[in-house]
């Protein structure tokens, strides 16, 4: 391997990310190489660098700040849900209304009485189911076209 | 009460109703998801709000917890998707106001050095700035790969997991990250050793 590819893995090194033979290889390389001993500094560098900038430090209050803020979402949510219940419940009650109207619409209204059973009832009919049913199938072409056409 | 149990534990006894294990949980990482989130949005004034929010979230998750992660790196996530959807929104990249020692690299003005007195404090605060200024110069994808790998110590492969991604994809952000934050960060480092 050459200087370039042991530089490239300077990076894995550092996070402990290379497997023993090839740290170890590494390591024999960075012995003997300053650049590469000079970028294993500064790659430390940041690290130490990264971590000392992280300073906050939260309120120790902090918890109550959360506990409030979830608390309230949760109010929050309920009283959403009062309303959101009330619109789910109308239209249940709107569809309930709507299939008993079209039930006791359906119920209330006349049902057409098929031909046969008019015409053994004595109601009157039009003229070609008359016909057909009172000929007991005995009707010609010619009786079905004048049934019809004198409809 | 004080917990001295593990997280999943934890997450265990607050699943049964005791609300003290959240408080626990709060407490063990409130620090490194506030952390996260100012280094990765580099606005001190933000990150009260995002990590209460971070935690509500995790409150409100807590019962789909489905233990194929350890509980920081799924708390990062969501501190990490936070960051990002913050990021979008607001295109904080472009908006954030860089330091002083940043606005004089980016203006390539050769302003003399500011005379910092001994104090121990300002040198720690100019430290914070120069590195903020050059970490809110990296792209999202490798601000927060270099933060859950150089803050957080996470391994390749929990980031890989927090972040969804593939750990090949870790590694090659990773050592990108740290090819322009060695670049960024040349002068500084110079004048340092």
């Amino acid at each position: 391997m050459n200087h370039r590819s042991f530089e490239r893995q300077l990076s894995s090194y550092v996070d402990n990310e290379l497997i023993e033979s090839e740290a170890k290889s590494l390591r024999t390389h960075v012995e003997g190489c300053a650049l590469c001993q000079q970028q294993l500094q500064v790659l430390r560098a940041i690290r130490t660098s990264i971590r000392d900038a992280a300073s906050v430090v939260l309120p120790e209050t902090f918890i109550y700040s959360v506990q409030r803020a979830v608390r309230q979402q949760e109010q929050e949510y309920v009283i959403w849900l009062g309303p959101e219940r009330f619109a789910r419940n109308i239209v249940v009650a709107l569809c309930v209304i709507v299939f008993t109207l079209i039930a006791v619409g359906s119920y209330l209204t006349p049902q057409p009485v098929v031909g046969e059973e008019r015409y053994f009832s004595g109601e009157p009919s039009d003229s070609v189911a008359h016909a057909v049913i009172g000929s007991q199938n005995e009707l010609s072409k010619d009786d079905v076209m004048i049934a019809a056409l004198t409809r | 009460m004080e917990y001295q149990v593990d997280d999943f534990k934890l997450i265990e006894v607050f699943r049964n109703g005791d609300e003290k294990a959240f408080e626990e949980i709060v407490r063990r990482y409130n620090r490194q998801v506030a952390n996260i989130i100012y280094l990765t949005l580099g606005n001190r004034e933000e990150v009260d709000d995002l990590s209460q929010e971070v935690f509500v979230r995790v409150f409100r998750s807590l019962d789909r917890f489905e233990y194929d992660s350890s509980l920081y790196s799924w708390i990062y996530r969501i501190a990490v998707n936070l960051c990002i959807d913050e990021i979008r929104k607001k295109r904080i990249r472009k908006l954030i106001p860089l330091d002083f020692l940043t606005e004089e690299k980016l203006e390539g003005e050769k302003k003399s050095k500011v005379v910092i007195t001994a104090s121990e404090e300002l040198l720690q605060k100019e430290k914070e700035e120069v590195i903020r200024g050059a970490l809110s110069k990296l792209s999202p994808l490798h601000r927060t790969v270099i933060l859950l790998r150089e803050y957080q110590d996470l391994s390749y492969g929990e980031i890989a997991k927090t972040l969804r991604i593939s750990q090949q994809a870790v590694k090659s952000r990773i050592f990108r990250a740290r090819e322009e934050l060695r670049e960024l960060l040349k002068d500084y480092f110079q004048e340092r050793t």
